[in-house]
């Protein structure tokens, strides 16, 4: 018994080693320049002002992908500037021959299956909707993309 | 003993396995920076064009500041920054191959959108300095006087005022 | 001459004219370039119903004061030492706007290869104009009169290359009373390698050390300037004052990365009134 434990705790842990994931943050999401009182949306698809993470991982392997979304931004002063998110704002973007683009809600958590590549993108856009009285200045905030090996 | 080592032994190999498909080995995690820049903005427009409306031949026709038809360009920027005001003008406005003559402008500028109080000056090619109020608005009005001569032909005559903000 | 009879006098009086606001809101208000970047953008965006033309070019000129002490645009050719008009160029160029729709133009630096440190500078002519005729045209005998309105806004671009510094110097101050006011003339040169754009805080005090006035006065000083401060002169007596100067690199309306910083500079004078 002790030796079938033994081989099936070196089985899962030859498993977990196989099952790493990387994931890098690439490119911030940019909403450029805003004018108050007028909001302003970045897609997903913005090769430019998107959000981009690469997230690699064997192919036949699935992944969860799980955002932490600010709901606001904020200036070094505190005050603070709405974002919101689409159920469309997010995407995955394999790379390689055939990539293909599909969208989801970055406010649930996405399952995805390495089917063709091991390599993938996942962008992320959203909406920043300055007040008509919004304090000029710049304001930062932190999205982190969680990826959790499935198998 | 052995039965129940057994039983125990594919239980357990078996919450084993269930636990590597069902349960996420690792995770990993990467940020990034939203970043947005908010600007109060310069905005300039051409709010109300200067309408003569119907003219008689020999009979010259004013439009004044105040009037409900003279043109008028906003400005909103932040408050109590100084722009400068040019003009580019016709001096005459016209309607295929005939022209019709303008004689004359004048201009005034407010805080409000109101000629009241207003501070004047004449548009021209030399800037005028204004002070964008307390509100951030400054409120430019335009009239004009134009000659049509007495054998002046029919037709829409038409032209352009050109006004050039310079932001210090 | 033409005859008009009556009734077309009722028809031209009921034409409708085309007039509806028509303008670019754009930001920022200055724009930098930095040399290791060479691009920037700026954002236009229609806040009105209708579509405008809009035109977006470079030219050259730098704020002067004029002979009144009027800040004011000295507009010089593009060749000129110091210019960078000749070598930004912006993207797109000429475009149509549709109602509450935005446009990036992007602005795009082919300095010359040997350009030495320092800040250059050029102004975004952004010009906008409806879409539309000012007038529309109801009748065939009558004589209709209307302009159209085009606005050119000419916005600062700083090119900086190398490590930037500004500083001012007030050289002299002179007061003159006016019919309600008075007027004090600052005459003040730039120091350092860029624009010294900020404001100047000025206070009147009287001989027996009261602020009698103060006031703020936006200033952009590229080279040199005198610029003209005026106080309501009700109730201020003739006599000797002291007129206290302090210029900062501050401005209500300025993005911070576009102003160059410097310490506060200050100047006392004494003033006969």
């Amino acid at each position: 018994m002790s030796s079938l434990v033994a081989v099936l705790i070196a089985l899962a842990g030859t498993a977990r080693g196989a099952a790493q994931a990387t994931v890098q943050g690439q490119q911030g999401l940019t909403f450029g320049f805003n004018i108050p009182g007028v909001n302003r949306t970045i897609a997903p698809t913005d090769a430019v002002n998107a959000g981009r993470f690469y997230v690699g991982h064997r192919v036949g392997g699935q992944v969860r992908l799980t955002f932490t979304l600010p709901s606001t931004l904020s200036k070094s002063n505190g005050t603070t500037l709405k974002v919101t998110y689409s159920s469309t704002s997010a995407a995955i973007q394999t790379i390689g021959a055939g990539s293909t683009t599909t969208t989801f809600n970055p406010g649930s958590s996405k399952t995805y299956s390495y089917t063709t590549s091991p390599d993938i993108y996942v962008k992320i856009g959203g909406t920043v909707q300055p007040k008509s009285n919004q304090q000029s200045g710049i304001y930062t905030g932190t999205i982190t993309l969680t990826v959790a090996v499935l198998q | 003993m052995s039965n129940f080592h057994a039983v125990t032994g594919r239980r357990l190999a078996a919450l084993i396995a269930l636990a590597i498909v069902a349960a996420p080995l690792s995770a990993q995690s990467a940020s990034i920076t939203a970043t947005a820049t908010v600007f109060r903005p310069i905005t300039i427009s051409g709010a109300r064009n200067l309408d003569f409306a119907n003219v008689f031949p020999g009979v010259n026709k004013s439009v004044a500041v105040s009037a409900a038809t003279s043109g008028r360009f906003d400005i909103v920027a932040e408050a109590s920054q100084a722009v400068s005001l040019t003009f580019a003008l016709p001096t005459t406005l016209a309607s295929g191959v005939n022209s019709l003559a303008i004689g004359s402008w004048n201009g005034c500028w407010n805080a409000t959108n109101s000629t009241t109080g207003c501070t004047t000056f004449t548009p021209s090619a030399s800037a005028s300095n204004a002070t964008v109020g307390g509100a951030t608005n400054l409120y430019v009005f335009v009239g004009a006087t134009v000659l049509p001569t007495a054998a002046q032909v029919a037709g829409a005559y038409t032209g352009t005022v050109s006004l050039t903000v310079a932001y210090f | 001459m033409t005859r008009f009879p009556d009734w077309l006098f009722v028809l031209l009086a009921a034409a409708p004219c085309a007039a509806s606001a028509q303008g670019a809101s754009i930001a920022p208000h200055a724009v930098v370039i930095d040399d290791r970047l060479r691009s920037s953008t700026v954002t236009l965006y229609n806040p009105g119903a209708q579509p405008i033309e809009v035109t977006v070019g470079t030219t050259y000129g730098y704020p002067v004061t004029d002979s009144s002490g009027q800040f004011t645009l000295r507009c010089l050719d593009d060749s000129t030492t110091g210019s960078a008009s000749r070598w930004i160029t912006a993207y797109p160029r000429r475009f149509t706007l549709p109602p509450l729709a935005r446009q990036t133009v992007r602005l795009l630096a082919r300095p010359p290869q040997e350009l030495t440190n320092g800040e250059y500078w050029a102004r975004l002519a952004v010009t906008t104009r409806a879409a539309s005729a000012p007038i529309e045209r109801t009748d065939s005998a009558g004589i209709q009169v209307g302009l159209a309105l085009e606005v050119r806004t000419l916005l600062p671009i700083y090119y900086r290359k190398g490590p930037m510094t500004t500083s001012l110097s007030f050289d002299a101050a002179s007061a003159s009373r006016l019919e309600d006011s008075v007027a004090f003339r600052l005459l003040m040169h730039r120091d350092g390698n860029a624009a010294f754009i900020g404001q100047v805080h000025a206070t009147l005090v009287d001989s027996a050390g009261h602020i009698v006035r103060e006031g703020r006065l936006p200033i952009a000083v590229y080279q040199s300037a005198e610029p003209r401060l005026q106080f309501p002169s009700a109730g201020l007596g003739s006599g000797h004052y002291r007129l206290r100067l302090e210029a900062r690199t501050e401005r209500p309306d300025a993005d911070v990365g576009a102003l160059i910083q410097a310490p506060p500079i200050r100047a006392e004078f004494d003033v006969l009134l």
